[in-house]
């Protein structure tokens, strides 16, 4: 089955959960085709856990949820070695990272050091106990929630390196009032999650990435999407722009789009359309700059002072 | 969106109609040859007549006018465009109509018209709107002073059709529109006096303080540690007893302390403005440097602090959200007694490693703060000059 028409499958079973969220479901199977990892960042109330459970289930494999506190411990989430008195011998436990999709939940409520322990798992998909690397079954996929930091106390910013490491965040926001009735009804009586089959299997995840990777980046789309990182590096109002990391996320993520959309190449509309979702979290402001701008409006713009390519045929030259 | 409405008719038309009624009536009673022509002519000034009443009823019920972006930030200074979007949904066009724009005077429109007395600012440009048609206005202006300015009438002017008149739609909608304005960094030169223990973060190496949000780990069990500390998951893990160790924490923290009124406590301190561009200054420098800090000032407040204040916190958010408390500070409100802040302070608030006194102090409140003192917190003075660590002289010599 083609790419397109598997997410939309997906779409429609995880609709009966989530209502009118359409698009963000798009966008996280996106992420889930090239093996990224999704921050959802809303308000309490919203669906994050829920989405992101239903999305867990939706694909095959293992599913493990971590529930951030305070006193979460970084091994608490790769995991220990401890002596077995029965044997006398040390042994290995790793934690809840040894799955296929990983809910970090209210990631924002543990500690900068408990967060950080997520790294190297999300980054090298291998976590490192005592000197001893355990490689990670694949595919491997950390969807994390948060709560907006502003409007919290006792949470803590995730570190840079870590919001580098998604792929993509995503903002739910409120479903429209049609929606909010349709998801009254719905959950009247039963709980929808209860029904939820897994629709995309291992072997059919690897085949998408191997198809996503296949879609031609012309040489233009290239320096386009190089041109907008450059302007992010360069604006009067950021200290870190996107990385090289965030450029190859971004590259992905217009290919995700275009795949979905069901065309083997990326056009300027793929780019400019993931770009909200794969860049903002990756620039760090000046503290003058954060108290005017957003990371949002920053981004903004950066894509209207880069031109966008024209199609071939109607550019003047 | 609903508008207040109101008409300033111009006369010559119902003159025009009464006088158009008498001839009719009068050439039908003596006979007129040209009948038909005087029939015909009333019928269409009848119409008119009827098309302007029903524009007149009916211009504004599908007149839409926006702010599409809702909060505007600036520093002192700085200029700005404000974008308003007027939108004729109805078949009904404006010919010929002006919209005028009034908005607090923290903001100055550029080429616009200076209200003193109501302390507005107001912008006027003339506009023609088709049926079905959407217009973005883009009006600049230059940012007066610290403050909110926020759009208090925006009115929309139509001639009524065929000129007879003019239509008044003032709008009832209140928008959300906010061009917020922060108040100016004026550098503090002598601020390293506040500096010795602050590098490092107020996690500290060495500290008698432990935060317990912040646990760095375990560590064996040794006697006298207490019950509650054992970390009975790491225990059973090990197969031993385990502590939970904390990350050390040091109290450093400022607080700023801000008075408002002058030395007598009765009018407004004539400096206040410069002592909240150094106290932005101060704040802006506590970011930097990863300094926690706080913030009361002796204004009324609904809150269950009555004070106008903001809790400890650090990082650019915290920071945002001091520059945006500044800003929306109105020197010409309801006060308290300081008297009252430095009671509230005192017996509530967790003693600050450093005080900062903005603005004035007399001999009694200076014995409030050396009770703070006392509590272990330094104290120091803001004011025009930049810090220092004694109050000033007439006030010491009365204390």
């Amino acid at each position: 089955m083609a790419i397109d028409e598997q997410i939309h499958k997906m779409k429609e079973q995880i609709s009966q959960v989530i209502m009118g969220k359409d698009d963000t479901v798009e966008l996280l199977m996106n992420a889930f085709i090239n093996q990224g990892h999704v921050l959802l960042e809303s308000v309490p109330g919203t669906g994050k856990t829920m989405l992101a459970k239903a999305v867990a289930k939706s694909v095959e494999g293992d599913f493990q949820r971590i529930q951030f506190t305070p006193d979460v411990l970084p091994s608490d989430v790769s995991g220990i070695q401890y002596f077995n008195p029965k044997d006398q011998e040390f042994e290995m436990r790793v934690g809840p990272v040894l799955t296929n999709v990983l809910l970090a939940d209210e990631i924002n409520r543990a500690t900068p050091r408990t967060q950080s322990a997520l790294l190297e798992v999300m980054e090298e998909k291998q976590v490192t106990i005592d000197g001893e690397t355990v490689g990670i079954p694949q595919p491997f996929i950390v969807i994390a929630t948060q709560n907006p930091v502003e409007s919290q106390q006792g949470t803590f910013d995730l570190p840079e390196a870590q919001m580098d490491r998604f792929f993509m965040k995503l903002d739910l926001g409120y479903p429209s009032f049609a929606d909010e009735q349709r998801m009254m009804r719905e959950h009247r009586e039963t709980n929808p999650l209860d029904t939820l089959q897994a629709m995309l299997t291992k072997d059919q995840l690897k085949q998408f990435q191997e198809d996503v990777q296949s879609v031609y980046v012309s040489d233009v789309i290239e320096t386009y999407i190089l041109s907008i990182v450059q302007q992010t590096r360069q604006h009067q109002d950021v200290d870190v722009g996107v990385s090289p990391r965030g450029t190859l996320a971004f590259m992905r993520a217009a290919q995700g789009r275009a795949a979905i959309q069901g065309r083997d190449y990326v056009t300027p509309e793929d780019v400019k359309t993931m770009a909200p979702y794969v860049l903002p979290h990756r620039l760090v402001l000046s503290l003058d700059g954060a108290t005017l701008k957003s990371q949002d409006d920053v981004l903004q713009e950066a894509l209207e002072a880069v031109e966008v390519p024209a199609e071939y045929g109607v550019h003047p030259s | 969106m609903t508008f207040q409405k109101y008409s300033q008719n111009s006369r010559a038309f119902p003159t025009f109609v009464v006088i158009g009624t008498f001839i009719l009536f009068a050439a039908f009673f003596i006979g007129f040859d040209q009948m038909y022509m005087l029939v015909l002519i009333s019928v269409l000034v009848t119409l008119l007549y009827g098309m302007s009443v029903f524009y007149e009823k009916h211009v504004d019920d599908y007149l839409n006018i926006t702010f599409p972006e809702p909060i505007i930030k600036h520093y002192q200074g700085d200029d700005g465009v404000l974008y308003m979007t007027i939108a004729q949904n109805g078949i009904l066009p404006l010919l010929n109509a002006k919209v005028i724009v009034e908005m607090d005077n923290v903001v100055q429109f550029k080429d616009g018209r200076h209200i003193p007395r109501r302390y507005m600012t107001s912008y006027t440009q003339s506009i023609n709107l088709m049926f079905w048609e959407k217009r973005t206005i883009a009006i600049p202006y230059e940012t007066a002073k610290r403050g909110v300015a926020r759009v208090h009438n925006v009115e929309v002017v139509v001639p009524n059709m065929f000129g007879f008149g003019s239509i008044f739609l003032r709008s009832q909608t209140r928008f959300k529109q906010e061009v917020i304005v922060y108040p100016k960094k004026s550098s503090v030169p002598n601020i390293d006096l506040l500096s010795p223990k602050r590098m490092g973060y107020h996690r500290a190496t060495h500290s008698l303080f432990e935060d317990h949000t912040l646990p760095v780990g375990t560590r064996q069990y040794s006697p006298g540690d207490a019950f509650n500390r054992i970390h009975w998951k790491a225990s059973a893990k090990e197969g031993e007893l385990q502590t939970k160790v904390f990350e050390k924490a040091s109290q450093i923290s400022w607080c700023f302390l801000i008075n408002i009124h002058d030395e007598y406590g009765r009018g407004v301190n004539e400096n206040m403005e410069l002592l909240l561009e150094k106290t932005a200054y101060m704040m802006h420098y506590a970011t930097k440097h990863q300094i926690p800090y706080r913030f009361f000032i002796n204004v009324s407040s609904v809150d269950q602090i009555p004070f106008m204040h903001l809790l400890e916190g650090e990082g650019n958010s915290h920071y945002k959200r001091s520059l945006e408390i500044l800003a929306r500070l109105k020197l010409l409100t309801f006060t308290m007694k300081y008297e009252r802040l430095l009671y509230f302070v005192q017996k509530h608030e967790s003693p600050p490693a450093y005080i900062i006194q903005v603005g004035d102090v007399s001999a009694s409140q200076l014995a409030y703060l050396k009770r703070l003192e006392r509590k272990g917190s330094a104290i120091c003075f803001l004011n025009e000059n930049g810090l220092s660590h004694s109050a000033p002289k007439e006030v010491a010599q009365h204390g």
